[in-house]
């Protein structure tokens, strides 16, 4: 699954940090880390992901 | 079929398409266009920022891609034993499962401002109506300083008009953030020019057309051409009510999101959940318990009861306040100590906690989300302060969010 976020809509809620943490972390300084790309493994974690998403900015593509 | 295209709703719907559903799926809305997304409404509506097409929470055609019919109608009544449920229109639906996602309505408001010029804020209308208004400049008085009722305040200040703020309690938001994290709110708000009245009721509005001016219990009046109000909700259940469940304080649900009907569940700001424990879950009548209960109830409706999931909120509340975004974890008690923990409050960028028996039990961060995961993962475990406190101010600790007010 390939992920994209909109960095002007991110808020940094973090709920997709808590939702799919093996995706989707905090960088030291702060920001919001992610790859480009999942393993289709984590799928259902990102698509929660994205509906938990308050400012909804996450973008998932298959 | 789903009433109430609400977040709740149509997140409960997709997440039924995603988990495979084939069968037909019906929702249901009282509301007129697509379903919206609510948090905005009292935000970057009101400030211009965002219009009310971008609020849409699905599109048109993803709608027909899930085959969901969104129906417009008001449920006025259900039968459990047929498995019907009615509408407004006339229309009658049959279930297999009804999920209720009706979600809340505002409290009503005192009877002295049932004037013209008094306004709620629930419903993209309602925020459309204020707008309009706002453009108007007139004197603003928001009546209730919850999170509505600050940021319609903000919104106002955003727009140069002048506001008072006036609420019944004398310690508004501590409820919802903790001590210090309120009166910082509060702070702000007297700082960019609010005029904040706690502890104070409005005894009278003279006159008997548009509002003009509002009489307050100490006798000063407040000269306001607009009136917002947002003393809090009501679970707008009315239409349940008469099938041997007390449905007033929200739809009693077990942690699973099962209704005492059969085939019947429930979500977001309609219900009352119980915690997998069996206690009373704490009112959580936000957005982020509003979509966790969509999945898990959605989960839940497609698979045998041994594999159904249940339900166990931390608790996530935000509220934006000018350019500071105030994010809430967990629920605390009113016995509960309110600690500041990092940062500064004067610096406005701070994490405040509840501690009960020397754990962190609750936490605000104040125009800091990077501490966020941490409060969440003490907040979840429990965790002692002290631990807490080195986190968040030792090595390693979360650095200033340089993306987090410039992303506003």
């Amino acid at each position: 699954v390939r992920i994209t976020v909109d960095r002007s809509a991110c808020e940094l809620h973090g709920q997709c940090v808590e939702r799919e943490p093996r995706v989707f972390r905090f960088a030291a300084d702060g920001s919001l880390e992610h790859p480009a790309e999942a393993d289709e493994s984590l799928r259902d974690g990102v698509a929660d992901a994205q509906f938990l998403c308050p400012t909804q900015a996450i973008e998932v593509a298959p | 079929v789903i009433v109430g295209a609400s977040l709740a709703g149509v997140r409960t719907a997709q997440a039924l398409r995603r988990g495979g559903h084939r069968g037909p799926l019906v929702l249901a809305g009282a509301e007129p266009g697509l379903p919206y997304d609510r948090p905005p409404l009292s935000k970057q509506l009101l400030t211009g920022a965002r219009d009310a097409a971008s609020l849409a929470l699905v599109g048109a055609e993803q709608l027909g891609e899930l085959d969901i019919e969104l129906v417009a109608g008001t449920a006025t009544g259900f039968d459990p034993a047929g498995r019907t449920v009615r509408f407004d229109s006339g229309r009658e639906e049959r279930y297999d499962a009804l999920v209720v996602a009706t979600g809340s309505r505002p409290r009503p408001r005192p009877p002295a401002l049932d004037r013209p010029g008094v306004f709620e804020l629930r419903t993209l209308a309602d925020a459309e109506a204020i707008r309009r208004e706002l453009r108007l400049a007139p004197a603003v008085a928001v009546v209730g300083a919850g999170f509505i009722g600050t940021e319609v305040a903000a919104a106002a200040r955003h727009h140069r008009l002048p506001v008072t703020l006036v609420d019944l309690a004398p310690d508004p938001l501590r409820r919802q953030l903790g001590a210090t994290a309120a009166d910082a709110v509060l702070e702000l708000h007297r700082d960019r020019g609010v005029a904040v009245r706690l502890g104070r009721r409005i005894d009278r509005v003279p006159g008997t057309g548009r509002v003009g001016t509002l009489e307050l219990d100490d006798g000063s009046t407040v000269h306001a051409d607009l009136v917002v109000v947002g003393v809090g909700v009501r679970p707008a259940t009315g239409w349940l009510a008469g099938h041997g469940v007390s449905v007033e304080g929200g739809v009693p649900c077990t942690a699973t999101g099962r209704a005492p009907w059969d085939g019947v569940w429930a979500v977001g700001d309609a219900t009352a959940w119980r915690t997998p424990q069996g206690a009373d879950a704490p009112a959580a009548e936000h957005w982020t318990s509003a979509v966790e209960q969509a999945a898990v109830v959605a989960h839940n409706l497609l698979r045998v009861p041994g594999e159904w999931r249940t339900h166990q909120p931390v608790g996530y509340v935000w509220t934006d306040q000018y350019e500071h975004t105030v994010q809430r974890v967990g629920w605390a008690g009113p016995d509960d100590a309110d600690v500041l923990l990092a940062g500064s409050v004067p610096g406005r960028r701070f994490v405040s906690v509840a501690v009960r028996d020397g754990r962190v039990v609750a936490g605000t961060a104040f125009g800091f989300p990077a501490a966020l995961p941490r409060l969440r993962a003490a907040v979840r475990a429990g965790s002692g302060v002290d631990g807490l406190r080195g986190e968040l101010a030792g090595p390693g600790a979360p650095a200033s969010p340089a993306g987090a007010t410039a992303m506003r």
